[in-house]
């Protein structure tokens, strides 16, 4: 996509001091950076030093996508005057079909994520991150949830049967 | 817009933290959005987990917090042939039937048919015996119930939109009721746990010692209709007992292609056409054709119609059926709708929220729930199931025995 000339571009470097460049628009998806550069408009490098590399590229790579449907999606509205609800509809879809795509990571990845959604804040990716995680847990059993999240099982058989013993019903297998 | 590739990271950097690693605060988010049974197994996946989810603490931030813990729960008995059933429940925020019970350990539970749930209670009719049984899930115990004053009835007396059951999730204590034309006059029934004692208050026409007003803590009893009028027993907190509220339509509304499910003062009302194929008019099977949401007037004379369906919705939902039946429940301005239909031995569900304060209608698709030729024993709604949790001691009392 072509860049207007006026654009801003803002420097984001990670913790491991990879540098990424992005508009000021992409960077303003993240809460913690439009704050930063309300409070200071000339700010044009900004070290992050709680996210590596590997995961900023990925955080941005999640606002790029998403300034871009919003974009489209203004664009469409513009030129037609009103937007056509079935074509909101369509964007919608390919939207939240990109991000169940883009959610396609190990749990490690999932987590790490996580924790740089809520550090800078970027409220949808927090969401669906936060979602993803849980939707990992749901339906599957005590087991499973340890091998999905490589959790070490320190319950011992007896006590691992109190906890079953209280609510039985929870631990009833689905078909 | 091309998806992002697959990201092949098993991610080796040194910041990686595992999902307990997490502060508190943002496992404490994910856990909000768990159901139940969910938690409760995360219980018994390791010691840090499971001090977290049995902690006071965390039980009042879910309730606080989660939007779950005031969610709806659909629950039903299936019974497959000779004795097992099982009653089964859907979560409808994660779509999934996220609760099975098998009910044959209980003993001495012949022919159940499900009535009602609510807090940690479901109550049953047994045909065999003509009775009540109520069960109480975190201790696994059953009552049985006095008969009422009417005497022994079978499944088949007890009317869904008649009928509501109460208990608060946190106690122990639930009370039942129900009304019923006796001796042409409309009475009202209640039962009370805590006493084991059933009592009978007749329904007066609202006059200056009985006034009626519209509260959320009503409870609204359907008894009949009789032309373009409805009988409706309402009794609230605080009141001097109970009143016979008559609202009337403007035009006669009921007819053989409309089904009306009634439930805490509202009124559905589902037409359907029957379907032809070519000449021929198949008319066991019928059609969804438009669904209506009425509700009672504040002063309590006359059915206003609050919402429609919208036709695209109905196009969506809409599939062929020989029988249908529905529950209603309303809690906090959302008024949840289950449709239950069979065609040719195969049930669908449809659920329907209305949400009073945005005028919305929405539709949760609800999956299968895997059991071929169910023979349905009775549907419910409760929003109360997510507010219950074991209590650490556990929660058994000498009461829940059958009797």
């Amino acid at each position: 996509m072509a860049r207007s000339s006026t654009e801003n571009m803002i420097t984001l470097m990670s913790s491991d001091g990879e540098e990424f460049m992005v508009t000021e628009k992409v960077a303003r998806e993240c809460t913690t950076i439009r704050n930063m550069l309300e409070d200071d408009c000339v700010i044009t490098n900004i070290p992050l030093p709680n996210v590596t590399s590997d995961i900023l590229s990925m955080v941005i790579e999640y606002c790029m996508e998403h300034v871009a449907a919003a974009e489209k999606a203004a664009a469409e509205t513009a030129e037609k005057g009103s937007s056509s609800a079935p074509a909101a509809a369509k964007a919608n879809k390919d939207l939240e079909e990109w991000d169940k795509a883009f959610m396609n990571v190990d749990v490690y990845t999932l987590c790490d994520l996580i924790l740089a959604a809520n550090y800078l804040n970027v409220s949808g990716l927090l969401d669906l991150t936060i979602q993803t995680a849980a939707n990992l847990i749901k339906g599957k059993s005590p087991e499973q949830i340890r091998k999905t999240f490589h959790i070490q099982n320190d319950l011992s058989l007896e006590e691992e049967e109190k906890i079953r013993s209280q609510t039985p019903w929870a631990f009833e297998k689905s078909e | 817009m091309y998806p992002p590739p697959p990201t092949p990271t098993p991610s080796t950097s040194t910041s990686t933290l595992g999902f307990l690693l997490l502060p508190s605060e943002l496992l404490h988010e994910i856990l909000f959005r768990l159901p139940l049974p969910d938690l409760h197994r995360l219980r018994s996946v390791s010691r840090p987990l499971s001090s977290l989810v049995s902690s006071s603490e965390f039980r009042r931030l879910y309730h606080l917090n989660s939007s779950l813990s005031s969610s709806s729960w659909l629950f039903l008995l299936s019974r497959r042939p000779p004795r097992d059933s099982f009653l089964l429940g859907f979560h409808s925020p994660s779509s999934r039937w996220s609760f099975r019970l098998p009910l044959r350990s209980l003993p001495r539970f012949d022919d159940p048919y499900f009535l009602a749930s609510s807090g940690p209670f479901f109550l049953f009719a047994s045909n065999l015996r003509q009775d009540l049984v109520s069960f109480h899930l975190p201790s696994s115990s059953l009552l049985r119930l006095p008969p009422s004053p009417l005497g022994p009835r079978g499944t088949s007396s007890w009317r869904r939109a008649s009928l509501k059951l109460s208990a608060d999730p946190t106690s122990h204590r639930f009370r039942f009721l129900f009304a019923e034309m006796y001796n042409h006059l409309p009475y009202l029934f209640e039962y009370r746990s805590d006493t084991n004692t059933w009592h009978a208050s007749e329904a007066v026409p609202v006059n200056p010692d009985r006034p009626y007003s519209p509260d959320p803590l009503n409870v609204y009893l359907h008894l009949a209709h009789i032309s373009t009028e409805s009988l409706v027993l309402c009794t609230g907190p605080g009141t001097n007992g109970p009143v016979l509220l008559r609202p009337r339509f403007t035009e006669n509304p009921f007819g053989s292609d409309r089904l009306h499910v009634y439930g805490d003062g509202n009124m559905l009302i589902v037409k359907s056409a029957p379907i032809e194929e070519g000449s021929r008019v198949r008319t066991r099977m019928r059609v969804l054709i438009g669904i209506e949401l009425w509700g009672i007037s504040s002063d309590g004379t006359e059915w206003v119609l609050t919402s429609k369906v919208s036709t695209e919705m109905i196009e969506e939902v809409k599939k062929p059926y020989g029988v249908m039946m529905g529950c209603m429940a309303e809690r906090e301005g959302v008024v949840r709708v289950v449709l239950m239909s069979n065609c040719k031995g195969a049930w669908d569900l449809v659920w329907l929220s209305y949400n009073r304060a945005k005028g919305v209608w929405r539709w949760v698709p609800v999956p299968d729930c895997g059991t071929k030729g169910l023979n349905m024993a009775g549907i419910a709604l409760s929003s109360t199931f997510s507010r219950l949790w074991p209590s650490p001691a556990g929660i058994t009392s000498s009461a829940y025995i059958l009797r």
